[in-house]
């Protein structure tokens, strides 16, 4: 048991809701008014409920999307997967 | 991004798409915590951990370096997670709150202990007040918002590692009186054997 916790813990009498929110990197294909396709290394489930943030020549922009679809796709003898995304706001 | 009436080619442009994982939070320390998520999240994942507490939001960068699912749960999964110590800790801090707390109760327990040494070399309990060689480290106030909701529903798991103690040395002992009795019975045994055979031997 010597040396099992490195640090001394506290345990919450009511846990605190809260998020873990993981990003990854995502290649933007193409966009339209409604719907963005990228290129992700991570698949996603149909209808889950994402964030995706731009970063191009533009200036920098935050959009809810949600998954309309996720293709497995060969790209570059790497798997990746095309996702398409339906612009919530 | 500039979104037009047509889809638009775009090779460069890069993004971020974030997961959202809602999690609840079970037990924390300095370096880390325990999070419990209805959702698998793969070991190694970096990510930004959001707490709400009591309408408002704590952040810090955590990697992910255990994901367990809960036996009989369904799909409980205990999530382990190390802070990242990417940037200097905000006002928002979790890491910064817990280190508040336990510099707090480091300070706490020096000065018990100091004021039972003291007691105990008086020798008659009563003692004299524990010289002032606690060292008070001041809180910082940008994580007092944090470690005042902290201290409120924290509870201090230091006794667990005590029972766990406990419990083995319980265990130990049990086993150890079992191993003696069952020698003892079968040392009397050849000891009534013997008897039996020596002539005048009662």
């Amino acid at each position: 048991m010597a040396g099992r916790r490195r640090d001394q813990r506290f345990q919450l009498s009511v846990p605190w809701e809260g998020a873990l929110r993981l990003p990854t990197d995502v290649i933007v294909e193409r966009c339209s008014d409604h719907e963005v396709w990228v290129v992700s290394p991570t698949p996603a489930h149909r209808d889950e409920m994402l964030t995706l943030d731009t970063a191009g020549s533009g200036p920098p922009e935050t959009l809810r999307v949600r998954v309309a679809d996720s293709v497995p796709v060969l790209m570059d003898g790497v798997m990746r997967h095309r996702l398409r995304l339906a612009i919530i706001r | 991004m500039r979104m037009k009436a047509r889809a638009v080619e775009g090779p460069d442009l890069i993004g971020l798409l974030a997961r959202s994982v809602p999690t609840r939070l079970i037990d924390i320390s300095r370096t880390g915590c325990l999070l419990e998520s209805q959702q698998r999240v793969d070991e190694g994942t970096v990510g930004e951990l959001k707490l709400d507490v009591e309408r408002e939001t704590f952040v810090d960068d955590v990697r992910v370096i255990r994901c367990v699912l809960v036996e009989g749960s369904g799909s409980v999964y205990l999530v382990g997670a190390e802070f990242l110590q990417t940037h200097r800790p905000g006002e928002r801090s979790i890491r910064l709150a817990v280190g508040s707390i336990l510099r707090e109760l480091v300070t706490r327990q020096t000065a018990r202990r100091v004021r039972k040494t003291s007691a105990s070399q008086s020798g008659d309990g009563k003692g004299t007040a524990a010289p002032a060689i606690v060292n008070e480290v001041p809180f910082n106030e940008r994580g007092s918002a944090m470690k005042e909701r902290l201290v409120r529903f924290i509870r201090e798991d230091e006794g667990q590692d005590l029972i766990e103690y406990a419990l083995l040395g319980g265990l130990i002992i049990a086993v150890g009186a079992a191993l003696i009795t069952s020698i003892g019975t079968g040392v009397k045994s050849q000891l009534t054997t013997l008897c039996g055979v020596i002539p005048g031997c009662s």
